[in-house]
């Protein structure tokens, strides 16, 4: 198993910056995901692991080996990285049959014909479509061509995995086989993998590791759950999660041997170093972290209800109070009339506070 | 650290073919292309060894503004320059209106209007295109030949024993007529491919915004046009600028000359210093046209309206004036296709000139034996004529040729042009193999004359060599092969490459496995265009066939002018009956839209 590590790499494509400055490592076996919205830099980053776009500065090592170095004058083309490039296209050859598109890679490598053809039947029989060897592939579904595009990279037995959404082509049901296969890929050909997406949901259940981009910029490197709930960033916290995260302004007021941050109708109890600018601070609270009660209790925050949204399994409550918006999700199919009141309750603990400025998480 | 980045950009050269390739046809085109104008404004600017005739103290080499004078300011000036230039921007101009106007209105009445016959009419409108440009002027003269020259006179006097008037016979009226029925197809084509474009619905959008019929033409139909009828403006007036065989044929006997037809007399009475000068006024006319026609029309790109999803076109139309309008077309497809092969056919059966009577028929100049010196110089018929013969075999050799080499060329730039898009290399590749496009035929012919008539650096002199024809007409043909070329990468997907890459396979599989046959349908298209020219070009080669490398083209202009006109009249016919059956092969394989290579232009 090999590890992928980029040092310092920045590139450019003339004036606009689309990877400033990076510095990643991809532990060996590791499934990481690169998450970022369109323009972020994510796939530049894999094409440049790729060979596909050389940067214009910075080191790539793949394993020990050095693959790419302006100053010491090193580039190893994409053919002899020895890596597996899944494409949102599928990228299949048109013109050649189910078995041309597997086989092709593997001529060069001066195989037997024998070993080509085992290793054909294998790749065939992973993905379940030894039917269909002779087909083309505009005769093929969309979910086939799929396969027939991770049967390619079966076949070439590559110790390195690159995908570029992989599953954007395809429609809301095959994504979520096809996630596991992806996912079942990885673990056979026990893959150094890298995944870009867009699409948060893939990111957070396939992956090991989640890197968050911005603006040509990591944000955040992280397990999927240290993402989720601890954000390095508003960026991050605001990216993350659907619905999309609650954010409240809070200005900390001392006094009575506590600290409290006060969000206009609610304060909550927080730690005395809190180190926040001037006073004002940013916090952000996840939907499903807010508790909800009908009737009328003691110290928690009255809202009245201006829109519910039930998606089946839970529903999405929208609320506000004379200061506050806040959207509420809870498990469960809920019926309830716009504008009657809500009690809502939320713990220190639920919260995540950024700097008003930076945006950068205080408790980081 | 030097080493480094050698290293590096050895690597990358190395890696990236592309690069390399944008690098090397950067190099090779700029010498075919640039380095012949640099070439021809260096001889017309100084004493070549023919000048030491009329001025015996000149030095050859030395710096000199004789030619200038001679062409711009001098005694001949009115003759060698004045003229020419005049009667050149009458044709220009009285081609590009007669031939844009009846294009523009055959387009219209075919696309847009309930006309009879619309498929059918279609596929003929764009034939008289296909045939070299100087048949039409062949045909004229069986037609309304007089006395003025020696010879026999044409059909007109034999049937009705009128004898035409010169400016009937020859001279500007003639010559833009015959052209303008050639040339009407490149307004024909882009109009209606324009019109195609038009959705009737915006039409109707203004209908309900409340404009009249005539508004709707004026401001939302006419517009969307305008992009199109400029390229078509264009590009019949450079082509009817450069254009040689009609005004030799027709002009040459009384004297009117244009500026292409005065730089094959320079040329042929060794005053090439003239011959050059004049050449390079009719680039930099061809220049400027196509400058001033960008900034007039902003950007050379026509608008999109082609959304890709179907829409509508409701025929408009004509009523009474349906039949009426049918008859015209009828007739005019008639009397510019059919016409013009019948009259040559006859012509070709014609025993004693001028007697057009049945009696008088004969296949003599078909199959005939020869011998008799004083029946067309002893010259046996077309199909039993070795030199006929060698001819037609150099023709199609050259069109084979020329149709390889663009081919690869064609492919091989547009992989380089569009695999390095957006950078300086790609731009500047993009443009020179565009560059060809503003040399008027006869001018390049001329500046390839000044060019290779001697050796030049390690390259030995090339004139009279079959090479050299082959050479001329692949860089002729270049800005549209590069346009198919890059139009066939255009619909290979860069992941296709980019994926046979990470599966470890090398430049070269990918090209012949991925690459080529992916694009063969475009490039072949591409190689059938060139192949036609080739067939039928006469500007282009006038100036460079000699009697062994003499080609079918060539050929006919010579017994033409020796007045074998029978032999010219058999030797066209099978010509043009080559080009319309390859045409016919092209449409039936490749569809008729890839014959409009010149729809990108």
């Amino acid at each position: 198993m090999e590890d992928i590590r980029l040092t310092g790499v920045r590139k450019t494509y003339g004036k606009e910056v689309a990877v400033e400055n990076m510095d990643l490592l991809v532990e060996p076996g590791d499934f990481l995901t690169i998450l970022g919205p369109s323009g972020c830099g994510k796939t530049t980053t894999l094409r440049l692991i790729a060979g596909l776009e050389e940067p214009d500065r910075g080191e790539i090592h793949l394993a020990d080996r050095l693959v790419f170095s302006r100053e010491q004058g090193v580039l190893v083309p994409p053919e002899n990285r020895n890596l597996g490039l899944i494409f949102q296209s599928y990228a299949l050859w048109p013109h050649m049959t189910v078995k041309r598109n597997i086989t092709l890679g593997l001529e060069h490598a001066r195989l037997s014909r024998e070993h080509i053809e085992r290793k054909l039947q294998q790749a065939l029989k992973k993905v379940q479509l030894e039917e269909l060897r002779d087909r083309y592939p505009s005769e093929l579904s969309g979910g086939q061509q799929q396969r027939v595009a991770v049967a390619r990279l079966i076949a070439m037995e590559p110790t390195i995995l690159l995908m570029d959404e992989p599953l954007s082509n395809l429609d809301a049901m095959l994504r979520v086989d096809m996630r596991g296969e992806l996912r079942r890929l990885h673990k056979d050909l026990e893959a150094t993998t890298v995944y870009v997406t867009h699409d948060q949901v893939e990111a957070l259940t396939l992956s090991d590791t989640v890197v968050v981009m911005d603006k040509a910029v990591v944000q955040q490197q992280a397990s999927p759950y240290d993402i989720y709930h601890r954000p390095a960033s508003l960026f991050v916290a605001e990216f993350v999660g659907n619905p999309r995260i609650n954010r409240l302004d809070g200005t900390v007021r001392g006094g009575n041997g506590e600290t409290r941050v006060d969000f206009g109708d609610y304060s909550v109890p927080v730690e005395a170093d809190l180190d926040v600018r001037n006073g004002s601070v940013v916090a952000t609270l996840r939907p499903e972290a807010i508790q909800l009660s009908k009737t009328e209790k003691e110290g928690w925050l009255k809202v009245r209800i201006d829109a519910v949204q039930p998606t089946g399994s839970e529903t999405v409550i929208k609320t506000s109070s004379d200061r506050l918006k806040l959207t509420v999700l809870q498990p469960g199919f809920f019926q309830m009339a716009t504008n009657d009141p809500l009690w809502l309750h939320f713990e220190r603990e639920s919260l995540n506070f950024f700097d008003c400025e930076t945006g950068k998480n205080l408790a980081a | 650290m030097l080493r480094a980045t050698l290293a590096f950009a050895y690597y990358k050269l190395k890696t990236r073919p592309e690069y390399f390739l944008s690098g090397f046809f950067l190099v090779v085109l700029s010498f075919l292309v640039l380095t012949p104008l640099v070439e021809i404004i260096r001889d017309a600017l100084t004493y070549q060894s023919y000048d030491l005739a009329y001025r015996p103290e000149a030095v050859e080499g030395a710096f000199t503004t004789f030619h200038l004078e001679r062409v711009f300011t001098g005694r001949l000036s009115k003759a060698l320059f004045v003229k020419p230039m005049v009667n050149s921007l009458l044709v220009g101009v009285g081609v590009t209106v007669l031939g844009v106007v009846i294009g523009s209105i055959l387009a219209f009445l075919l696309v847009r209007t309930d006309i009879a016959f619309r498929p059918f009419f279609g596929a003929l409108a764009v034939v008289p295109y296909m045939m070299p440009s100087w048949v039409m002027a062949l045909a004229w003269l069986v037609l309304f030949k007089n006395d003025r020259i020696g010879g026999a006179e044409g059909m007109l006097t034999y049937f009705f024993d009128i004898q035409p008037p010169d400016w009937i016979s020859y001279g500007l009226v003639p010559i833009v007529i015959c052209l303008a029925l050639h040339y009407y197809a490149f307004a024909f084509l882009l109009m209606s491919g324009a019109l195609m474009t038009v959705d009737s619905e915006l039409e109707e959008a203004g209908a309900v915004a409340g404009m009249a019929r005539w508004q709707r033409m004026v401001r939302i139909t006419m517009p969307l046009l305008l992009p199109a009828l400029g390229s078509a403006v264009v590009l019949t007036f450079i082509r009817s600028l450069g254009t040689f065989g009609t005004p030799a044929l027709l002009g040459l006997p009384v004297r009117f000359f244009t500026l292409s037809t005065q730089i094959f007399n320079s040329l042929n009475a060794r005053n090439s210093g003239d011959g050059f000068v004049l050449a390079l006024v009719l680039v930099v006319m061809a220049a400027a046209f196509i400058y001033a026609n960008t900034r007039i029309l902003g950007v050379r790109k026509s608008f999109v309206t082609l959304t890709g999803k179907g829409f509508r076109q409701r025929p408009i139309a004509l009523g009474v004036w349906r039949w009426p309008l049918t008859a015209l077309v009828g007739l005019f497809i008639a009397s510019s296709i059919f016409l013009p092969m019948i009259l040559l056919l006859w012509e070709s059966l014609v025993f004693t000139p001028g007697d057009y009577s049945f009696s008088n028929m004969t296949t003599y100049f078909w199959i005939g034996s020869g011998g008799d010196i004083d029946l067309a110089s002893g010259e046996e018929g077309v199909l039993t004529n070795d030199r006929f013969l060698s001819a037609l075999w150099n023709s199609i050799r050259l069109g084979v040729l020329a149709a390889g080499v663009n081919g690869l060329l064609g492919l091989l730039v547009g992989y380089a042009i569009v695999r390095t898009r957006g950078t300086t290399i790609s731009k500047s590749l993009e443009s020179i193999s565009f560059a060809p496009y503003i040399f008027p035929s006869i001018a390049l012919g001329a500046i390839y004359i000044g060019m290779f008539s001697t050796s030049y650096g390690p390259i030995p002199a090339l004139y009279g060599t079959f090479f050299l024809l082959v050479m001329i007409t692949v860089v002729k043909n270049l800005p549209f092969t590069s346009r198919t070329g890059i139009a066939a990468m255009h619909q290979i997907d860069k992941s296709l490459e980019e994926a046979a890459r990470a599966q470890g396979i090398g430049w070269m599989k990918r090209m012949s496995k991925i690459i080529v046959p992916l694009s063969t349908s475009g490039i072949m298209a591409g190689m059938m265009l060139t192949f036609i020219t080739a067939m039928r070009e006469l500007s282009l080669i006038i100036l460079l066939v000699t009697p062994s490398t003499q080609v079918l083209a060539g050929l006919i202009f010579g017994y033409n002018d020796q007045d074998q006109t029978q032999h010219a009249a058999a030797a066209t016919l099978i010509l043009v009956l080559i080009v319309i059956a390859v045409n016919i092969l092209v449409r039936r394989s490749f569809g008729a839209a890839s014959l409009m290579g010149l729809r990108q232009t």
